[in-house]
């Protein structure tokens, strides 16, 4: 399946989705397709509430500049394209932006194809790993 | 227990480099830690979500540290530092 998104105001892929903490119905937002981020999801502390995250954790975050911070994290689901995942959320004290990374890509099996001169966004079902191609023989 | 996370991280750190540190990086490099700041026990897994589980299904109400084992970040951004101001709650 295919998951048709578009771009923002500031000219970033983004897709809608929802997510769920563990007692609470699914919150919609509009997420920003960051590939420069390795996790799952980074919510905003304001947003984070709503959801009814439990936060009890922390973990470092690698910055662009190689820094590190120390933020809250927690376990949380987001559903996506009529599917389920668990993942670690990041929760960002410093940010307004709800952002999916690569391993929303990697759990939900999807690919992503950014067209900015179409205006085209769009995420599909990843094709299998097809396996390696046998090795040569070698002759003596 | 303070809630607020950076004395939770830096608790998390000293009883990872104190009691786990040498061992998992000679053992279980890339691997991930959940270190419960409360008991001091360590929780590892293949990935960041099974180690917290592991963590919550043995003791739920316990604050956590999460360390991805040989690196600085369990995850890595694309942004940098905007200020210095890193929590809210005391």
């Amino acid at each position: 399946m295919s998951v048709i998104g578009s771009f923002n105001n500031t000219g970033s892929p983004v897709v809608e989705i929802e997510v769920s903490g563990p007692l609470t119905a699914p919150t919609k937002f509009t997420a920003l397709v960051d590939t420069g981020f390795s996790g799952f999801l980074l919510l905003p502390l304001l947003d984070a509430f709503p959801v009814g995250l439990i936060l009890r954790g922390t973990m470092a975050l690698t910055l662009a500049d190689g820094s590190s911070q120390t933020k809250l994290t927690c376990l949380g689901t987001i559903h996506f394209d009529g599917q389920e995942q668990l993942g670690l959320v990041v929760i960002e004290w410093q940010s307004t932006d709800v952002l999916v990374g690569m391993d929303f890509l990697r759990k939900f099996g999807k690919q992503l194809l950014v067209d900015p001169i179409n205006g085209k966004v769009e995420l599909t079902d990843a094709p299998p790993v097809s396996p390696p191609p046998p090795t040569p023989q070698q002759t003596p | 227990m303070n809630s607020n996370p950076a004395e939770i991280g830096e608790k998390g750190n000293a009883i990872y480099r104190q009691k786990y540190q040498a061992e998992y990086e000679r053992l279980h490099p890339g691997k991930y830690v959940a270190i419960d700041v409360t008991s001091e026990e360590a929780f590892l897994a293949d990935t960041p979500e099974e180690a917290v589980k592991l963590l919550q299904e043995r003791n739920p109400n316990s604050f956590f540290h999460l360390i991805k084992i040989g690196s600085p970040g369990v995850f890595k951004v694309g942004y940098g530092v905007r200020n210095e101001r890193d929590w809210l709650f005391q």
